[in-house]
């Protein structure tokens, strides 16, 4: 596994295609904190106060981009395993599949850390001068960077068992990108309806007290709503939309969820790989 | 004998379709071991079986004594390299990368053998040419040098030499022959280019829908190639008699039958077995070449 990593490793350290999506990271990176400071410099010119951004606004913003960016490097990377035939050779060499195959899984998620770091490095840097520090608890802070760091790993799960049980790399790509849009769709029709508040309103009474005022009938509640939550906290692309909003109802859980798909994805992606004919 | 590679009633099954049906068949050490058959034949079903990259239907096969099913299998294919069908290199990197990419998947501790085997397959002025800019009979070497990176006892080559021109079949050739006689490398090539392997294989497996139609040495195929008359007469006794006397090669192969090595005066031997009480019923001159000799043992007729 080591032999297979290292080898893995120096091919990814020649790739136009690796060092390609760390550029484009980077970029948006770059072009996501000079929005904010245009922003910043169109509300000051008018004498507004108003535009102060907190560092946790644009800072998980990569957990969507690399969602798609990985969909289509996972593909054309390891997809080259199967075009150019040297998966052969790790088999001759007398690799067990499932090494093969956990070694481009630990391989994709290392370029996914790299990308992420790529993207992270100009917000922190210039953002420093930005943004506001988040108004988050250190803890908390803690467990979006870790849950958003295991969410990549998920998606990176999800795409080698695609590339590795499909042996033509267009294909795959086509899949993997179609499939990350498609469960973009499914998760955000998911959030539609957990986004109505419980209430229409909230009255205040004499004594000052905040009570509920009238009930909203587009409210989901009851098993309906733990299915939907658990939907959505299960499906990467749905964590993806919650980080993006750094509006994160369960940050403990989602990592755990995101854990559970990279053990799934894995489980199914081997099993599947271990049973097929290779040419 | 010892050999590297036996299978025991392989079959491979796609569906319906029996890629491989019944195969057994024997490389002995040190041999190169020309692989014939037709396109579809099962040639290259078999090499991706004893590569790893598939599982048998059933049956079973052994690499220097280890049967496939043992977990030892693994590290006995280290002992093997191969190119199955195209060379398994990456486009995108130059020779040397490729190689230094393959000596990590083997954990070759240093990369100090990088230059010697460019040089044995004549890649060591490339450069920073990309594979992908190679020229075809360049990329098949490549695929060489990367099979010969683990520094293999037994090298497996499928079609060698498709689509090569002239000075690339020479060139692969000849670097097989060196293989085999310097590195002691046994080699398996399957291919139907019949006329090239017949400069290289010292034994042959013929394959036809999936099963071993014939395997028999270089030697044994010489003889049964070689130029003859083929004579029917009544009493190969007698006509043995004749011939010892004539001090004449031949061989009989069954009572009425013989191939006469010799260029023989008809009347002659047709006077001398009358002496013996011996009838001449027909002679026939037999030069046959592989190719006839192949088309003769799978039959020339269209495939199913």
């Amino acid at each position: 596994m080591r032999n297979l990593l290292s080898a893995n490793l120096l091919r990814l350290r020649k790739s136009r295609l690796f060092w390609g999506l760390l550029l484009l990271l980077f970029g948006l990176g770059v072009l996501f904190t000079l929005r904010r400071l245009a922003d910043q410099v169109r509300w000051s010119a008018w004498g507004a106060q108003g535009a102060r951004y907190y560092l946790t606004v644009d800072l998980f913003t990569y957990a969507l981009f690399l969602g798609f960016g990985m969909a289509a490097f996972i593909p054309l990377f390891f997809g080259a395993e199967y075009s150019d035939g040297a998966i052969r050779n790790k088999l001759i060499a007398g690799h067990s599949r499932l090494s093969i195959y956990l070694s481009h899984l630990i391989t994709s998620v290392v370029a996914a850390l790299c990308a992420a770091g790529a993207y992270v490095l100009p917000v922190l840097a210039v953002g420093f001068f930005i943004y506001e520090p988040p108004a988050l608890e250190a803890g908390t802070l803690a467990l979006l960077v870790l849950g958003t760091l295991v969410l990549l790993a998920a998606y990176c799960a999800l795409y080698t068992l695609v590339t590795m049980n499909c042996s033509r790399k267009s294909t795959a790509a086509v899949i993997c990108l179609l499939g990350m849009l498609a469960l973009y769709i499914v998760s955000g029709n998911v959030e539609i309806p957990l986004m109505h508040p419980e209430y229409l309103n909230w009255v205040v009474t004499e004594a000052g007290e905040m009570i509920p005022g009238d009930p909203n009938p587009r409210y989901v509640g009851g098993m309906e709503r733990v299915v939907l939550e658990t939907l959505q906290d299960l499906l990467p692309t749905g964590q993806s939309l919650q980080y993006m909003r750094a509006d994160v109802a369960h940050p403990a859980r989602l990592p755990l969820y995101a854990l559970i798909d990279v053990a799934a994805f894995t489980a199914i992606g081997a099993a599947l790989f271990r049973k097929k004919d290779l040419k | 004998m010892e050999y590297v590679l036996a299978t025991q009633g392989l079959s491979k099954h796609y569906r319906q379709f029996k890629a491989l049906d019944n195969l057994t068949m024997h490389v002995p050490k040190g041999s190169i071991y020309g692989f014939v058959g037709r396109n579809g034949a099962g040639k290259t079903t078999l090499i991706r079986l004893i590569c790893g990259l598939q599982a048998p239907t059933s049956g079973s096969y052994s690499l220097y004594g280890t049967d496939f099913t043992q977990k030892e299998i693994a590290k006995i294919r280290r002992r093997m390299g191969a190119v199955v069908e195209t060379p398994s290199i990456y486009l995108d990197l130059t020779a040397e990368d490729n190689l230094k990419e393959q000596f990590r998947v083997l954990g070759v501790p240093t990369d100090d053998g990088i230059p010697e085997l460019l040089k044995l397959v004549g890649l060591e002025n490339t450069g920073k040419k990309k594979a992908r800019n190679f020229s075809l009979g360049m990329k098949q070497r490549l695929g060489i040098a990367v099979a010969l990176a683990g520094d293999p006892d037994f090298l497996v080559l499928d079609e060698p030499v498709n689509g090569l021109d002239p000075q690339g079949i020479i060139d692969i050739r000849e670097l097989i022959l060196k293989l085999n006689r310097e590195r002691n490398i046994t080699v398996l090539i399957s291919s139907h280019i019949l006329d090239e392997l017949s400069r290289l294989a010292t034994h042959y497996g013929f394959i036809d829908s999936g099963r071993i139609v014939k395997e028999l040495s270089a030697r044994e195929l010489e003889a049964a190639c070689r130029k003859c008359l083929r004579v029917e007469v009544t009493d190969t006794r007698a006509l043995a008699r004749v011939l010892d006397g004539m001090g004449v090669e031949y061989k009989i192969l069954s009572d009425g039958q013989a191939d006469v090595f010799a260029q023989l005066n008809i009347s002659q031997l047709s006077r001398a077995l009358d002496g013996e009480g011996c009838e001449l019923l027909s002679a026939q001159e037999r030069d046959e070449s592989l190719e006839s000799y192949f088309v003769n043992l799978v039959g020339g007729g269209p495939r199913d």
